[in-house]
């Protein structure tokens, strides 16, 4: 392909003035007619290389840093979904220890509620324990009166003084008994209660 | 002025723009190819390579990276459909991110030629090698090159 000389004129005037030359494929297809236009398609050639290598230079540097983000944004979601993962475990971590501690704190009150009713009991045992001694010693003392009662009678002795005093202390220990074992049936169902 | 590129007509098959600009710029700067084409998709290729069949610009040349997102097929099938149904004399090869041996047997068996690895931090430097070696291309006198 060529030019004729006045659009070469006009090339070269533009090229002088303006530094403005012809580029593209079609530069590569022009054929020269004289030295001047060789040089000048040569000169529009070297500016269409330099063109290139320079807009090359900058994609290549962008490529390499977009390769770069890509990377680093990989590892970014890596770490995203790493950090989600172990964000879950403490969950799981927190929920499991929020239960160990509602279960130890209902252990704790199970514990005082038992040591609670452990303590009346005792209490209650303890009562029931001197409740019933007390009944055995009314017990022995009447066993006690009536042998001497009985004896009197046998022995054949004054028996007006012996028998009014054995019936008075019998009936005091007969209310006493009553008593007791009134005390005692309550303790019992204040402790059956209790439970 | 007579021009010397031994590369008349270079086609480059690569759906990603960037990377067709970046790989234009570096066939430019190195002087590759008299003329220099892209196209996006591996139909595009194919209606271009029956367009251009008996045609004197048709490209003895072309570069096909293997996945082509919106293509109806991939460039692995292209080289096969370009080498075996409209090319004569034409050296193919593959320009890709990936490096994996089967594909390569299977660009082999297609047709292709050589293999450049799109990662790759020179490519200025890897064309120009490209562009020593593809006289024994064309001339069938060298083996299945990959460039790395």
């Amino acid at each position: 392909m060529k030019i004729n000389d006045t659009l070469f004129i006009e090339l070269l005037e533009l090229s002088k003035t303006k530094e403005i030359y012809l580029s593209g494929d079609i530069v590569k297809h022009l054929v020269s007619d004289n030295d001047e236009q060789d040089q000048y398609f040569k000169k529009c050639i070297e500016v269409h290389k330099k063109t290139a290598k320079e807009r090359f230079a900058v994609s290549q540097k962008a490529l390499i840093q977009n390769d770069q983000l890509k990377k680093q944004q990989s590892v970014n979601q890596k770490l995203v979904v790493e950090l989600t993962a172990r964000n879950q475990e403490l969950h799981l971590e927190k929920e499991k220890t929020s239960n160990i501690l509602t279960l130890v704190k209902k252990d704790k009150e199970n514990v005082e509620v038992k040591l609670k009713l452990m303590e009346s009991e005792k209490k209650f045992d303890i009562m029931a324990k001197a409740l019933n001694w007390i009944l055995i010693l009314v017990a022995v003392i009447i066993i006690g009166i009536i042998t001497i009662y009985l004896s009197h009678l046998f022995l054949g002795k004054d028996m007006e003084v012996v028998s009014n005093q054995v019936f008075t202390i019998l009936s005091n220990l007969m209310i006493a008994s009553i008593s007791i074992v009134s005390a005692l049936f309550g303790v019992k169902s204040l402790q059956e209660k209790h439970n | 002025m007579k021009n010397n590129y031994i590369i008349k007509s270079l086609l480059c098959v690569e759906d990603d723009i960037f990377y067709s600009y970046l790989f234009k710029d570096a066939a430019e700067s190195t002087d590759l190819a008299l003329q220099t084409k892209i196209l996006k998709s591996s139909d595009e290729a194919e209606t271009y390579f029956r367009e251009t069949k008996d045609n004197e610009y048709r490209p003895d040349c072309i570069f096909v990276d293997v996945n082509l997102d919106g293509s109806s097929f991939n460039g692995l099938e292209l080289i096969r459909k370009i080498n075996f149904e409209y090319g004569n004399n034409v050296v193919i090869g593959v320009i890709s991110t990936s490096n994996d041996d089967h594909e390569k047997a299977i660009a082999v068996k297609n047709g292709a030629q050589f293999w450049i690895l799109k990662d790759t931090i020179d490519l200025e430097k890897v064309l120009l090698d490209f562009k020593k070696d593809f006289q024994f291309f064309l001339n069938r006198t060298i083996n299945f090159k990959v460039y790395q």
